[in-house]
């Protein structure tokens, strides 16, 4: 790669340089070697997989044997017929709205409080943030623990505090058990935008706060008028990330409730794993992967638009 | 936003700040008194002496360190690419890297499951290497590019002049002056990697090639009622994370946080 030719660098047909325009301009551009390794994986493994996985909803097949059928739409129509489908896509949507609001809600909170003269910042940071780092099949044996109906810390410790009648078996009741998989998610989430917030507040200006404060803006009208609208792009990621993160959400439902009691907590995400890869089930599960795909792309084209619209 | 001169401000943030570390720090004091239940320390001398415990840790690191390798290698050479280097249909080809970001990696099983099985790669380490990287190198690519173009062409004009090469350039002037940026993505493909759950679950069916994610599992088969050693496990295989964001805070919260989209 020692070669002249491949210097192409940006200022280069501003100011021809000397030993780069007294070659010949080779017909390849050797540049594309570079992006050539990720263009590969990608390609392999994001854009080959939509487009097979396109291909593999149009046929019944079990994903093993060579003998696979073609039905065209039946597969999606199957599934516009499903319960199953419309469960895993309520639960999907509501965890994601009750996740999202509340650890939006959580992280700001602490954010904005840390930005005061309190002490022990850095602990704080710290405690907030560890569950982030933490593997979600982790926290999800931590949280089985915890929130076993018979031995569990928390019935415990409700009972410990006279409180037995509050105890309950949170993740074998299907009332409770997607808002329980969403108090996990939430425990391991929130510091995430705590620390998204955090990062935005260190940047916004003390002088607007300064000009809001003589203009006789309390604190809480400086927080409403002056910073939550300035976190605007912040609020924004928050929501993407929440979004394609709830899409991916399988850890945590797999390994705590594994979509029961009955479907109560049953995803998409789950939903397709059980039809693909236990139940042989590829084409279901290649057409029910076609309309995740599709949920995930309209949500952030809805989202980037909004966005730039305001 | 605070009036910085009213301690009865400070004494209510202290006051709530406390009281939300308290709950979220139960969850982490209950795992480490369960694990230490019984037979107490004795729990980790079990686990880590079981004959399976130390091969499940090197997997990850075997799987981890490839990972790394790979996605800082790939990243690497588009970012400067992207940024810094001229050819044709540049934004199409970054976008449709970006792309990648946002799609739902469970939706892409099926194609995953289906090849790897026909090439023989399951239960192999490269079977979870490529797509780790795959799917954590259209973000570490928005990050790098993201800092490359702050960084000025002037810099790589003085080493055009001296006729280096765009790689030589690369390695010697850009790679040296990346330092910080170079650690977050080192420490987010870490996470990563460390971290997943579900491909390892798919492809390492064989006992002897799973894993630290598939431990608790394994061990809640293999102790079964006995919760306090699948908790010394769980704290062990925690360690390497927390251990790594306690001495590189900084690189991890930046990391977490670039994702934001500007």
């Amino acid at each position: 790669m020692n070669n002249h030719r491949t210097l192409s660098l940006r200022r280069e047909q501003e100011q021809p340089a000397q030993s780069v325009t007294t070659r010949p301009q080779p017909r390849f551009n050797l540049n594309y070697l570079y992006i050539l390794p990720m263009l590969s994986l990608v390609v392999a493994f994001i854009y080959y997989g939509i487009i097979y996985t396109a291909d593999v909803s149009l046929y019944d097949w079990n994903g093993i044997s060579l003998n696979r059928k073609f039905i065209g739409l039946d597969n999606y129509q199957a599934i516009l017929r499903d319960p199953v489908f419309f469960q895993a896509l309520k639960n999907t949507f509501l965890f994601m709205f009750v996740t999202i609001l509340t650890q939006m809600v959580l992280g700001l909170t602490i954010a904005v409080l840390l930005r005061s003269q309190v002490r022990l910042k850095s602990i704080y940071k710290i405690i907030f943030f560890v569950p982030v780092v933490l593997a979600s099949a982790v926290v999800s044996y931590i949280f089985r623990q915890i929130l076993n109906a018979n031995g569990g810390e928390l019935n415990a410790a409700l009972t410990a505090m006279g409180l037995e009648s509050l105890a309950h078996p949170w993740l074998a009741d299907p009332a409770t058990a997607l808002l329980a998989l969403a108090a996990i998610n939430i425990w391991q989430w929130t510091g995430f935008s705590f620390m998204m917030y955090f990062a935005a507040l260190t940047v916004i200006d003390e002088h607007l706060y300064e000009a809001a404060r003589i203009d006789g803006a309390n604190f809480w009208q400086r927080v409403f008028y002056v910073t939550i609208p300035l976190l605007r792009p912040t609020h924004f990621s928050l929501i993407i990330l929440g979004m394609i993160g709830t899409l991916k959400t399988f850890d945590i439902v797999y390994l705590t409730t594994n979509g029961g009691p009955g479907r109560s907590t049953e995803m998409l995400s789950t939903y397709i794993f059980k039809r693909g890869i236990l139940e042989f089930d590829a084409g279901y599960s290649a057409a029910l992967s076609i309309i995740l795909l599709l949920i995930a792309l309209v949500l952030t084209v809805v989202q980037l638009r909004a966005y730039s619209d305001q | 936003m605070f009036d910085h001169n009213r301690p009865v401000v400070t004494f209510i943030a202290q006051a709530i700040l406390t009281l939300l570390a308290i709950i979220f720090a139960l969850p982490l004091v209950a795992v480490i008194g369960v694990s230490l239940r019984g037979e107490g320390l004795q729990n980790y001398v079990t686990v880590l002496t079981h004959p399976l415990f130390p091969r499940f840790f090197l997997n990850s690191a075997v799987v981890t360190a490839g990972t790394i390798v790979l996605v800082f290698v790939v990243t690497w050479l588009a970012a400067y690419a992207f940024s810094k280097l001229k050819f044709r249909g540049k934004p199409l080809l970054f976008n449709m890297v970006i792309m990648g970001l946002l799609l739902p990696s469970i939706a892409l099983i099926v194609p995953i499951y289906i090849t790897f099985r026909q090439l023989g790669l399951f239960n192999s380490y490269l079977a979870l290497i490529l797509p780790y990287t795959a799917f954590t190198a259209p973000f570490t690519l928005l990050l790098v590019r993201n800092f490359l173009d702050t960084v000025p062409d002037e810099l790589l004009d003085a080493a055009r002049i001296d006729g280096c090469s765009s790689l030589t350039a690369l390695m010697w002037i850009v790679l040296p002056v990346s330092k910080a940026i170079s650690a977050v993505v080192v420490v987010w493909t870490f996470l990563q990697s460390w971290n997943e759950y579900f491909l390892a679950l798919v492809f390492m069916q064989d006992s002897s090639m799973r894993t630290v994610t598939q431990v608790p599992q394994f061990f809640t088969g293999e102790f079964s009622v006995d919760v306090t050693k699948v908790f010394a496990s769980l704290v062990l295989i925690s360690l390497p994370v927390i251990i790594a964001y306690l001495f590189l805070q900084k690189s991890f919260e930046q990391g977490v946080t670039s994702g934001a989209i500007r």
